[in-house]
């Protein structure tokens, strides 16, 4: 069964990029749900649909990544494990994703391997 | 702080884990007088407060953008893919430039866009040139910018 992944970035070239390196890893994937911004991107997390992972870009307008984990956290609305993908890198922003409930972190620029071994820690590998 | 070697690191990242391409520098007498198709620009506050412009032919830029997105077919590059390939790319080399520059990673940056052409520095402003080619082709990196070690995000 292929997998349903959501990606959350407001730069279109991103989500491709992102689409590329997953399916390079050789992930079966059934649905990319994508958003440009993070309330739109809760709204699809909390919507109930079945998805198994989540990259989430930290810099968006109407709602940033930090702010939609928060509200996530908040709320308890959803079980999706949410990696974010970012150029803020520092160890102080990696600690505040992961104690808002974030279960990685993707540094930009990424290689797709680093994109597949991320999603291998957290679903498990390629059937 | 080495601004120029910073750009460099950043730009040689990025090329090599995301477009699978190398950048040669060069003396600027080789390269000698081009025409620039696209111009980038980012304005960024954070251990430097300034604006970067890349500056690319036809061919890079298509070369980058196919390279970025994993697109084999010419024709599905069309006008828009390629700016915005190149403002994702721009995006991403001031972003890693940024925190290779402040590692508390704290900065701001606007969103990238085509413009033009490449800003000139204020009075107050240093600016660094970097010349070179990708795939043979001409690219062009200016960055003016003022130390700014000090700044807090708003």
């Amino acid at each position: 069964m292929g997998k349903k992944i959501v990606l959350v970035d407001d730069s279109k070239v991103m989500r491709s990029i992102l689409r590329k390196s997953i399916l390079m890893c050789n992930y079966k994937v059934d649905e990319f749900i994508e958003a440009d911004n993070g309330n739109d991107g809760y709204e699809i997390l909390v919507g109930g649909l079945d998805m198994d992972i989540a990259f989430v870009d930290l810099h968006m307008p109407k709602m940033g990544g930090l702010e939609m984990l928060k509200k996530l956290k908040e709320t308890g609305n959803s079980k999706v494990p949410i990696v974010v993908v970012s150029t803020s890198a520092d160890d102080e922003t990696q600690k505040i994703c992961l104690e808002l409930g974030a279960v990685g972190f993707v540094r930009k620029p990424f290689t797709p391997n680093d994109i597949g071994v991320m999603i291998g820690k957290v679903i498990g590998q390629p059937e | 702080m080495d601004v120029r070697k910073a750009l460099m690191s950043s730009v040689d990242e990025v090329l090599d884990k995301m477009a699978f391409m190398f950048f040669d520098e060069l003396d600027p007498e080789e390269i000698g007088q081009q025409v620039y198709k696209y111009t980038t620009m980012v304005t960024f506050e954070g251990a430097i407060t300034g604006g970067l412009n890349i500056m690319v032919t036809e061919g890079v830029a298509r070369n980058i953008a196919r390279n970025l997105l994993g697109i084999r077919d010419e024709d599905d590059l069309f006008a828009d893919t390629l700016n915005d390939a190149m403002c994702e790319f721009t995006n991403i080399v001031m972003g890693r430039t940024m925190t290779i520059l402040r590692q508390d990673g704290r900065f701001d940056m606007t969103v990238p866009q085509i413009v033009d052409a490449p800003a000139q520095p204020d009075p107050d402003q240093q600016s660094e040139r970097i010349e070179g080619a990708l795939d043979d082709e001409a690219v062009c990196l200016i960055i003016n910018f003022k130390e700014t070690p000090g700044w807090t995000p708003r």
